[in-house]
């Protein structure tokens, strides 16, 4: 089980054989799966940000970490509980037999953009209203954005590499292109990859407002994450985790798991052109786009679907559509299920990997929710929406692009 | 307050022994993390002040509930 990539280079094939989501769409995979295929957006008002310009966001709703996780949870901000949640429920998913798997060849990689920031809001503000003798001693165990790959590896009993990456928007993607390198090079036999990010939180909330990276649309929240539309206005935020188990397909094969698709191939770049813009020609995300494909060994032409970056900003789906178009065309298939979740910042290429590997596995490409008709810029490609659709996916590349101009992107295939 | 600290030794810091007051917080095999956690959680909950050399592994529960006393805590409702 080899596969044919970059410059003829023969790689052990790598297979998805677990998925755990704790998301806006649902504290499970099958909900969040099902909530998005529905096309129902999580926007609603959150008390956490009463009061602010921006008063909603995508929250995580029916998770109770210390039913999840017990007493330990109070040592977790919520970017780890989501994370080890989902880890947890990924490697249940994955069902590894009692002692298959050596833990000093199974790694963490975990990808972040931002790190445990609930808590270093909730103790900066006990430091200034109540003195330094009430700021809790975790602090820093508490917030520190490795922790959560740490702790998903303390929580699951894991020897092998622990990484945390930070790549912005792209960090959940890169976070798989790192695990899938891992799993090539024979560093590891199983590598748990994904993101995690808890966002919402009253800082972080104005301060992307500040930026005017939001929308403002708190009339209609449900209506406000409105990927590829031509009336979108910024993006919402979203938070939660997912964490995929990757192994050797052979590996897999021989404990009699095949995997719902197999992760083919990677590229990454970076713009190189502004802290927070895109670089307008989409060059560089472009180049990423095609390193994939070619890692993978595939042709453009054979990709079914695109599980894009777009956030609902007016600038950033603007380049990707225009991108999409200028390597895939007509023919294949385009939808952004952050109309559903909003955006997970650094868990986004996660979610995105693995609802794309649920489309390769049921045939089924979710709807991108809010989209009602597209601007010019995004004329020009299939953009799923309305209804879920059912296709066949063989193939499909899953797109991450994050502030500092860091690009992303996989590609993922049938089993 | 001994009983008030027995709860939380057994819930919060997953304590599965029977407490005594004699017994020291090494006893009970609560780590340095877990007591800088108490200590700021029994400031928080009663209104007191707890050294950090008055909550050590060598500290018994009943040397913290007698310190908690004198400080006039009263045990949350």
């Amino acid at each position: 089980m080899t596969g044919t990539g970059r410059a003829g280079v023969r790689h052990p094939e790598v297979v998805i054989t677990g998925i755990g989501m704790v998301t806006p769409a649902g504290a499970d995979t099958a909900t969040t799966w099902k909530t998005v295929c529905a096309g129902q957006s999580t926007a609603a008002a959150d008390p956490r940000l009463a009061g602010l310009a921006v008063d909603f966001s995508c929250a995580v709703t029916g998770f109770h970490p210390e039913l999840v996780l017990g007493v330990e949870a109070r040592r977790m901000d919520p970017f780890t509980q989501f994370a080890v949640a989902a880890a947890r429920a990924a490697v249940a998913d994955a069902k590894p037999a009692d002692g298959c798997w050596d833990p000093a060849r199974v790694g963490v990689v975990l990808g972040t953009a931002v790190g445990g920031q609930q808590t270093w809001e909730e103790q900066g503000q006990r430091l200034r209203d109540r003195g330094a003798r009430t700021v809790n001693p975790l602090t820093v165990p508490r917030a520190i954005s490795n922790i959560a790959a740490g702790t998903v590896a303390m929580d699951l009993g894991l020897h092998g590499p622990s990484l945390s990456v930070a790549t912005a928007c792209a960090s959940g993607t890169t976070a798989l292109g790192h695990a899938l390198d891992l799993l090539r090079a024979g560093r590891c036999d199983v590598v748990l990859a994904g993101g995690t990010e808890a966002i919402s939180t009253p800082l972080i909330a104005t301060a992307f407002d500040r930026l005017k990276a939001l929308s403002r649309n708190s009339a209609d929240p449900a209506g406000a994450s409105r990927p590829f539309d031509e009336r979108r206005d910024g993006f919402v935020l979203g938070e939660g985790a997912t964490m995929l188990v990757l192994e050797r397909a052979a590996d897999a094969a021989a404990r009699g798991r095949r995997g719902y698709a197999r992760l083919l191939g990677y590229g990454s770049t970076s713009d190189a052109y502004h802290l927070t813009s895109p670089a307008p020609d989409g060059h560089w995300a472009e180049v990423a786009l095609r390193q994939a494909l070619a890692d993978a060994g595939v042709q453009a032409s054979d990709v079914a679907l695109v599980n894009a970056h777009a956030t609902s900003t007016p600038q950033g789906d603007a380049i990707e559509a225009r991108l999409i178009e200028r390597v895939f065309g007509q023919g294949t298939a385009v939808t952004s299920t952050k109309g559903v979740t909003g955006h997970l910042l650094g868990a986004a290429g996660a979610i995105e990997a693995g609802l794309t590997a649920l489309s390769i596995a049921q045939g089924v490409i979710p709807p991108t929710a809010n989209f009602g008709s597209a601007d010019a810029d995004a004329a020009g490609i299939d953009i799923v929406h309305g209804t879920a659709r059912q296709a066949p996916v063989p193939l499909a590349v899953s797109n991450s692009f994050g502030f500092g101009g860091q690009n992303a992107v996989v590609v993922l295939g049938s089993v | 307050m001994f009983e008030y600290l027995c709860t939380i030794l057994s819930t919060t810091y997953q304590v599965s022994v029977t407490i005594e007051p004699t017994m020291t917080f090494s006893d009970l095999e609560l780590d340095s993390l877990s007591l800088a956690e108490l200590g700021a959680q029994l400031e928080d909950d009663l209104g007191v002040t707890v050294e950090e050399e008055s909550l050590t592994a060598e500290t018994t529960v009943a040397d913290i509930a007698a310190l908690l006393e004198a400080q006039g805590a009263v045990v949350p409702a």
